[in-house]
Formats: structure tokens, sequence, C-alpha cells
């Protein structure tokens, strides 16, 4: 009988294989991680709680403690699959969470129905030896509570479209830069209420993805206009607000954003143009980074050139990094499913949703 | 090296002006390096090289007797010299091998490059010169690029981009009509080979120019000028530069002697339009870059924009100095000019790395200085210059680096302005909708654009009028760089801060041409 601690590394393929259904779920999972074919941070999202809760649902566990270190090991594999799609790693880290609060909760009550003091049970200290004990329950319990972030997943675009009007008034100019989900979302809802507003899209180079996006805006009634990324800062003046996407919010209140990002905000806020940030906080990362460097992918220099013609440059590199980072000082609000918060808020927010004690997942 | 080869390749335009009229877009140094051997083929937009390949491939005859019925300038015909008869053919040559290599389908990667770079202007434009000289009436049907309902509000005050349907009129030099034409149509970019290729084309108007009996010099050749002046500004309408240049020639013509003769009093403007041009613009380069390149330093990051001649020239002599530096070369669609200097640094080994204009933040750190060109030096201390420079200005001082404006003084202004919206110009939108980047641009990829329905082939002109109703496109050329983002500003006279461009003005105000200034 195999041990209901899952091993680490390597051992765990061989351990999940017990599993075959499971374990089919987890290679797809981390092949297509691997080879980015996920795309948008939301059904990354989506796609690691879906395994998750299979892993939970189906392997070997008895107490909380062992829950979480099968999660994490899993997780771990996850993130390892793919460093830069923080948001597998905040689902991860969001389950831990859960398990823990829902181990604390169910413990309670057993202590509850022995009669005995609850006083033992601190607010903030599950010692190691309390995860350790097995509390009946504990397993439909954060069935739900998983099942509870999946809804609050789904609905994540509805409550922060919920915001929109309240954001946007008649007659706005707002500038984005190229494509989002969320900002296009948000944009359309605004539309459809009919709030009468302008966009001027930032077309994002090399990818020009803010094509796609100004279409998809003009398609919804709105007046849009697509600039190249040089006329931002000309255009800026005559900006009353910059909707940045975002890639991931990070501890310190800053965000990680497409290439551009940075120049637009940085702009914004030379000539005081507001920023905002619109996103799910299902993006809000336990990590903090400072520099452009620190979280960052470079991407194929074909989109920059084509091959053929490199072989007549000896002497040239070519540069096409994927994101900036864009430091807290430079956004003014973030719009998120829970409501806007100010950027130094950020890290409040982060003790609501993970424990410290899993920012490693080692 | 290809310090010389600028170097002959600007004195032989400015000296022999008449002989390299037609050539006049291979002025910049880029093209004059790019006829070397080594040149690689996708830098080729802009160079008129293609006209002989293409021409010996077998443009059709009919084709090229229809683009090329050239007006006779006023009073050129009987005292027409072989020179001049000679430099008009080569004119007609020029406009019509433009002509045949965008419509002759499958000319070498050379032209294709240059074909696919316009992609979706090239299918309008293409027209322009045939048109233009061939079938007047045509031009009737020439709309404007972007329908009423597609103008940019905010820019609704400055001239919309057309396709330069101006006619032809019969009094007009083939000189600047063929000039006009390599404005439309982004052969001749940017304000110094603008400016020197204008002013050379007016000295061949101005020499060809007869008084008529009766007439005052000094006032009739000023008129004469006019519908010259108006229809350059037609083609595309003139940077700040060449409005400082054609201010400054119509003063000269209006303080001749009126005593002189008129041969005589032609024959001074002419010297006159030789040493503008030598000494502000070809001159002021090559001095500049000297003073520029002297700014490098042994190991140092230079991070550059766009491709500006002066900065290019810095490079180039930096380089030729000994220097070792490194260059970031930072670009941004639509144009893509940084590729030309890319190519130039690559032929003169300088290394370097080329970016998009959003990744600069995430180069700026390791930068040591940051050098830009100019269009035009307003006497705020404002800066203004090929769109985007004002956001490379701003991410070097939030990094704190240098940014370093090389500027000629030919292009200060005592303009002053605030935003980059007042002052502007409105460039071709379909521009914008040329392919991605690297795989894009240098193949014909036509669906490779997205905002429209996949429809291959189709003219530019179309394209925009089929957007979705509420889509609008803008391109700028321009943008101001407010004087707090500029570190330094080099001149051919001195390296002033930019709260001394006044003093420069006024001091240039009262000795013409010659600024005395120490440096």
């Amino acid at each position: 009988m195999k041990s209901s601690v899952a091993p680490s590394g390597k051992d765990l393929d061989a351990w999940l294989s017990t599993w075959p259904h499971v374990h089919g779920q987890y290679r797809s999972l981390i092949t297509s991680l691997q080879r980015r074919k996920v795309a948008g941070s939301l059904p990354c999202a989506k796609m690691t709680i879906e395994l998750l809760k299979a892993v939970m649902g189906t392997c070997r566990w008895t107490t909380a403690a062992e829950l979480m270190s099968v999660v994490k090991r899993v997780g771990k594999a996850l993130v390892d699959a793919q460093p830069l799609q923080l948001v597998v790693g905040n689902v991860v880290r969001r389950i831990l969470f859960i398990i823990r609060e829902e181990h604390k909760t169910k413990l309670r009550e057993v202590r509850a129905r022995e009669g005995g003091s609850t006083a033992s049970l601190s607010d903030d200290g599950e010692a190691g030896n309390e995860l350790e004990a097995s509390v009946p329950g504990l397993r439909t319990g954060v069935m739900e509570a998983i099942g509870e972030l999946q809804l609050e997943l789904d609905n994540v675009y509805n409550e922060i479209c919920e915001l929109a009007l309240e954001h946007i008034h008649a007659n706005e100019v707002i500038l984005t830069v190229g494509r989002s989900k969320t900002v296009e979302t948000f944009l359309r809802e605004a539309a459809e209420r009919r709030r009468a507003f302008e966009v001027i899209v930032a077309e994002s180079a090399p990818d020009i993805a803010g094509r796609e996006m100004a279409k998809s805006l003009a398609a919804a009634g709105i007046e849009t206009t697509v600039i190249s990324d040089s006329a931002v800062y000309a255009i800026m003046a005559r900006v009353n607000q910059v909707l940045l996407p975002c890639r991931a919010l990070i501890a310190n209140g800053g965000l990680i954003a497409p290439c551009g990002g940075h120049m637009a905000a940085l702009a914004a806020k030379e000539l005081s143009v507001p920023v905002v940030c619109v996103t799910g906080l299902f993006k809000l990362s336990p990590v903090y980074r400072h520099d452009q460097d620190a979280f960052n992918d470079l991407r194929s220099p074909s989109a920059l050139i084509e091959y053929a013609d490199t072989q007549l440059l000896p002497e040239a590199d070519f540069l096409n990094p994927a994101y900036d980072y864009v430091p807290p000082e430079l956004v003014d609000l973030y719009i998120t499913n829970t409501g806007g918060h100010q950027t130094f808020y950020l890290y409040r927010l982060l003790g609501e949703y993970y424990h410290h004690d899993d920012s490693s997942l080692d | 090296m290809g310090d010389d080869e600028l170097s002959t390749s600007l004195s032989e335009m400015s000296l022999t002006g008449s002989r390299s009229l037609g050539g006049i877009g291979d002025d910049r140094p880029g093209s004059a390096l790019s006829s070397s051997p080594a040149s690689p083929g996708f830098v080729g937009k802009g160079t008129l090289r293609p006209k002989h390949k293409q021409q010996q491939s077998g443009a059709s005859p009919t084709r090229v007797r229809k683009s090329s019925s050239p007006k006779s300038g006023k009073g050129g015909g009987g005292k027409a010299s072989g020179g001049v008869k000679e430099d008009r053919n080569r004119g007609r040559d020029v406009s019509s091998g433009t002509t045949t290599s965008r419509n002759t389908p499958g000319g070498s990667s050379r032209c294709e490059s240059e074909r696919t770079q316009g992609h979706f202007s090239a299918g309008a434009k293409r027209q322009g010169p045939q048109s233009h000289r061939g079938a007047r009436a045509e031009s009737e049907d020439w709309g404007r690029h972007q329908a009423p309902s597609k103008m940019i509000h905010l820019f609704s005050h400055l001239p919309q981009y057309s396709k330069r349907s101006t006619q032809s009129k019969s009094d007009l030099h083939p000189a600047i009509e063929t000039l006009g034409l390599l404005y439309a149509d982004g052969s001749v970019r940017g304000s110094n080979a603008r400016t020197a290729a204008m002013l050379l084309a007016f000295k061949e108007v101005v020499r060809e120019y007869q008084l008529p009996p009766g007439e005052v010099l000094r006032l009739d050749l000023d008129k004469a000028l006019k519908p010259h002046i108006q229809y350059l500004i037609n083609c595309r309408p003139h940077s700040i530069a060449m409005g400082n240049a054609i201010k400054w020639l119509r003063g000269r013509i209006h303080s001749l002697d009126p005593e002189a003769g008129p041969a005589e009093a032609k024959e001074s403007i002419v010297e006159a339009i030789d040493a503008y041009v030598e000494e502000r613009i070809t001159f002021a380069a090559k001095t500049l870059a000297e003073v520029t390149a002297n700014k490098i330093s042994d190991g140092d990051v230079v991070l550059v924009y766009g491709r500006s001649y002066s900065v290019e020239l810095t490079l180039l002599r930096a380089k030729a100095q000994g220097k070792k530096f490194r260059v970031l070369v930072v670009d941004s669609r639509p144009l893509l000019e940084g590729r030309r200097l890319l190519a130039s640094l690559s032929r003169a080994s300088i290394p370097s790395t080329y970016l998009n204009l959003n990744a600069v933040s995430y180069v700026m750190r390791g930068v040591s200085k940051v050098l830009l060109g100019v269009a035009a030096m307003l006497s705020n201390g404002a800066v203004i210059s090929r769109a985007g420079t004002a956001v490379v200005a701003m991410l070097a001082r939030r990094f704190n680096i240098p940014a370093i404006f090389c500027c000629e003084t030919y292009k200060f202004s005592d303009k002053v302005q605030l935003d980059s919206i007042c002052w502007n110009e409105v460039g071709d939108p379909a521009e914008l909708l040329r392919p991605a980047g690297g795989r894009g641009a240098t193949r014909q990829v036509e669906q490779a654009h997205s905002l429209q329905e996949d429809k291959p082939g189709i003219a530019a002109s179309e394209l925009t009028a089929s957007l979705p109703q509420r889509l609008k496109l803008l391109n700028i050329r321009y943008d101001l760089t407010p004087m707090k983002y500029v570190s330094l500003v080099i001149t051919e006279v001195g390296m002033i801060p930019p709260t001394s461009v006044p003093v420069l003005l006024r001091e240039s105000s009262k000795d013409d041409v010659n600024v005395n200034f120490e440096f």
C-alpha cells in the first residue's frame, strides 16, 4: 500500500499514477502550461482548481496536513511548469488557505461538541500538531469552499462590470494599451448601459493586440481610435483616464502589465492623468518584485524581424520582452471584483486570501 | 569608410545639385550606404535604387511614356542647358522608376521589401505619379483617405491626410513636381533631407526663371515661387525646418539689390541657396556629429530612437574615432525607420540591439546616454520630433539618464507650443493597418492585419473605408517633448541647455547665417 503522503519531484508522477484519471488530467495540464497553450489567466486559474479538486477528491489523505502536502506538491509541479503564470501559484495558495480555514472551523466545532475549551485554539495559530488531527467533515467542507471559489471566479467579470458606471463618466476619453479581456468587458458593459465615452487604444507592438481590442470595442458601439504606441505621450494630454491591463498584481501594490504598460502609466503620471487597473483579485500574488528583470519573459524576436534579415545584421541583437513592471506609485486605483482598492492597501488583502506560511510551496 | 561616403554623397548633393537632384532621396546617410554592395535588402524603403533594376527588367514603354509628360517650367524652355535637360530626364526617370517598380509584380527581393513595407499605402499611392501625370481626369476620383466620419475630432484643425490629388499646374517646374511625389510617398523623409532637397529644387527653379518684361525681379520671382511652395505643401505639409528655409529664401529674394541685373540677381540667389544648404545643413550636421561624437565615451550604451540623420552621423563618427560603445536602436511602428539605422550600424560594425518602443522601460536602466533627433526646436525649450521621442525622453528622465538632442540651428524656431496637438501632421491612417513587425513586414501577408475581413489586394482607401463604423485610426507624425525632459541640445555652434534656445535664436537673427558662439 502506498504512503498517503505525496512525494515531491519526479516521484509525484509515479505516486499520482495510482489514480489514472487524475494522473491524466495532471499530465495534460502540466503539458499545456509548459507549452503555454492555456490562453489567459482566468482559464489557467479555473483549470488549476479543477485539477486540485480532482486530486483532493481521489487521492488518499486523512488529515489536513496530508491534504496540504498533496496540494503543495501538485501545486509546485504546476508552478514549475510555467513560473511566469503567477495565477497558478495564487490558486494553489488560496486552496491551502481554504484548507487551513476549514480545518480550524471543523476542529472548533469538534472541540465545542466535546465540551472542551476553544481557548487553546488561538486565532492565528494552528500549530503543526493541530493540522495533524483528523477531523470529520473536512473533505466536504473544503469541497464546498472550493465550490465557492469557483463561483467567485465565474462571476469575476460580472462583479467588476458592476462598477463600470461608477468610474466612467459621460464624454470621458479613456486610453488603454493592448488587449485585455477584463478591460474589454468592463468598457463594453459601460457602453451597454448607455454611457457615451471614447476609447483610444494603443496598438501595443509587436503583437498589435490593440487592434483586436479596438475592433471589439467598436463593435460594441464605442467610439474607438487606434493609435500607434509612439503617440501615447502626445495624446495623453487629452485623456481623462488610463485603464491598464494586468497580468499579475504583486504584493507591494505594483503590477505586471503587458510590455508598454510602464510607458503609458508613466506618461499618465507625468500629465496627472489617473491610472486605473481593472482586474480580478485572483491575480493578486504574494510575491515581491522590484524591477523590470525580476519577472519577465523574453519572447521570440521573430515578431520584430524576419530571421532571414538577421543574417545581414551580424552585429545586431533583438529584444522582445513580454512584460513591464509598473511600480505602485504610478497606479492610482485598482478596480477588482471586491470593489475599488487603493494601491497601498493591497498588502492587507493578501492576509485575507493567503496564509503567510504558504508563500513558499516547497 | 562610411563617413567618407556620407560626406561625398552629401557634398555631391549640395555642390552638383542639379546633377543629383533625381537622387535626392539618396542624400541621407543610410541610402548612401545602402548603395554599397553589402547593403541588406530589407531596408530598401525610400531609396531610389530599385529603379535601375526595374527599368532593366523591362518597364513597359507605354507606362514610361504615360508617366513622363513633363510640363516645361516657366521660361525654362529656351534657356535649358544640356545639364538641365539631363536633369529633367533624370527626374522623369525617377518618377517613372518609382511608379513602375511598384507596379511590376515579382521584382527583386529588394523591391519586394519596398513594396511590402508600404504595403497598404502602396496600393493607393502607387497611382499617385501616374494619374498625376497622365490622366488628369482620374484625379477627381481621388477621395480622401479617411471619410470625414473617420476624421479624429481632436485633430480636425490640421490638414487631413489625403491622396495629395493636387493637379499639376502647367507652370510647375519638373524638379518640384518630382520632389513633391518623393515627399508624398515618403521616399524623401527627415527634416534635413527634405529641406536640402527642397532648396536644391528651388535653385533649379530660380536658375531657369526668366523675368517677364516690365516686372521687378525680386517681386515677380517670389510670386513665381509661391505655386511651387504650395504644391510641395499639398504633397506633404512642410516641416518647421522647411518653413524656416522658405522664410529665409523669400527674405533673401526680397532683399535683393534692386539695381542688380536679373542674371546677376539670380546668380546671387543660387549662390545663397548653395551656401545655406552647405553651411546650415550639410556642414552643420557634420560639425554637430563631430561635437556629439566627443560626448560618447568608451563603454557607453547609447539609446537612439528612430533614424535621425545627425544621430546616425554621430554614431558613425564616434565609431570612426575608435570609440567602443553599444547602441540600442528603438523603433516604432508604423514607419520602422530604425531598421535602416540598424543596417547602417551593422555595416559599420557597431554592436547594436534592436527593440520596440514599448520595451524601452525594460532596457533604460542599463543605458548611459540617450541621443535623439529633432524636427524643430521651439523657443520655449520644447522639442518637436518624430512621434515617440517624448516618451523616450520622459523615460530617460525617469531613470536619470541624460537625453541629448541633436539639432542644427536652422531648425530653431521662434514658435512656442505646449502640446503635440496644436501643430502636428496627420499621416496616412492606413499605415496603421500594416501587418505586425517582422513576419508581416517583409512578407506579403495581407491577411495579417486584423481590423477587416480578409480581403487580399484591396487598396488602402477601401481598407480604411471598410473599417467598422465607430473605429478610427490616428497616425500622427510628431510629438512635443517638453523642456523638462531635455538635458542638452547640441548644435553645430555648441552645446546649450534648452533654456538658452531663445538666446541662440536672437543671436542668429542678428547675423543671418554665421552664429558666433564659443564652443
